[in-house]
């Protein structure tokens, strides 16, 4: 954004809040929404959660400090009410680690807004066996494009450990995937 | 963030992983979403800090609190000439006022502590009542100093 100071003040002045809002909604709302849905998989939950994250960041915007940008304070609150929501789902479900990985699939599957063919299908499947940290580590990175630095804010991980982290699932996820090219080349 | 790259998100997730979105949803949930935050300012509760009679019945549990735990001699009156027995008394008739104000406010007390929160009333007694508390005790202390000067005067001369 070209003056985001001035937009910025803008969404701090009581004033012209609505207006900036709107704009702020426009600006991030898809984003969000991609960045919240892989987190909480289906996309009734995503679309709850994304309601709860604009709730919460049109309460939040009088007490925004901009220690960080406001590109990294918003997909923070949304990771925020992303894990929030997953974790009281966990506790009305009494879930055990052991199966996370089964609940993962099995929420993504009963989504009448996912249809995937083979290889989709194998990389949602090698998400699914992440660990949900690591996965989530790979998805900020890889689908929603977000530098390590902001990452570091969001995650509370360093800035180090993300790095390791996001390099060892691509090539994780690369091997994993040429044995899938390799197998559907072999069956034709 | 222009239109293309949002195109591209949309299309990205339905070729990586298979995931779409009903038609129009972005619309429908722009709309939803700015008809909540309409709501919630209609219906905006009314801050703790602006509801004077909670605060002040808040300051009257904490104070009396306070009063019982910490420092149950808060009214005695100036004595000119302190000694056990004028303490004493003093003292008593404090503990009765404070047995009184407690009998006479239960019922509001009990009432309206059900509208505070525990973290409020700790977060009031921390930031005013121990303040004042700690205040008076060094003005108390720094008039027994000045009447024990005094009383040296007195004695030398």
């Amino acid at each position: 954004m070209k003056n985001e100071t001035a937009f910025i003040n803008n969404l701090l002045n009581e004033k012209s809040r609505d207006k900036a809002f709107k704009e702020l909604l426009d600006l991030y709302q898809k984003r969000l929404y991609w960045h919240i849905r892989k987190i909480v998989i289906t996309h009734e939950n995503a679309d709850d959660v994304l309601q709860n994250t604009f709730l919460r960041v049109y309460k939040s915007l009088p007490n925004f400090k901009q220690q960080s940008s406001l590109h990294t304070w918003m997909f923070k609150i949304a990771y925020n009410e992303s894990i929030r929501f997953l974790s009281n789902e966990k506790k009305k479900q009494n879930d055990s680690f052991d199966d996370l990985n089964k609940t993962y699939l099995n929420n993504l599957t009963s989504d009448s807004f996912f249809e995937a063919d083979g290889v989709q299908f194998k990389l949602q499947q090698i998400l699914a066996a992440l660990p949900e940290k690591q996965r989530h580590i790979f998805q900020l990175k890889y689908f929603d494009d977000l530098k390590f630095k902001e990452m570091e804010t969001i995650l509370q991980i360093k800035e180090g450990t993300l790095k390791t982290s996001y390099y060892a699932t691509v090539k994780h996820i690369k091997e994993n995937m040429l044995n899938v090219e390799l197998l559907s080349k072999k069956s034709v | 963030m222009n239109a293309k790259k949002n195109i591209d998100i949309d299309n990205t997730h339905k070729n990586d992983l298979g995931l779409s979105v009903p038609e129009n949803y972005f619309s429908t949930s722009k709309n939803e979403i700015l008809k909540k935050i309409a709501l919630e300012k209609k219906t905006k509760v009314i801050p703790l800090h602006q509801n004077k009679f909670i605060w002040f019945v808040a300051a009257g549990i904490s104070l009396l609190v306070a009063l019982t735990v910490f420092k149950p001699s808060v009214f005695t009156t100036t004595d000119k000439n302190p000694s056990i027995v004028s303490d004493t008394v003093n003292n008593l008739k404090n503990l009765e006022l404070v047995y009184d104000l407690f009998s006479e406010n239960q019922q509001d007390i009990t009432i309206a502590s059900l509208f505070m929160n525990d973290a409020e009333i700790s977060n009031y007694i921390a930031n005013n009542i121990i303040e004042e508390i700690i205040i008076d005790e060094q003005i108390d202390y720094f008039m027994l100093e000045t009447m024990l000067i005094e009383k040296e005067k007195v004695d030398f001369n």
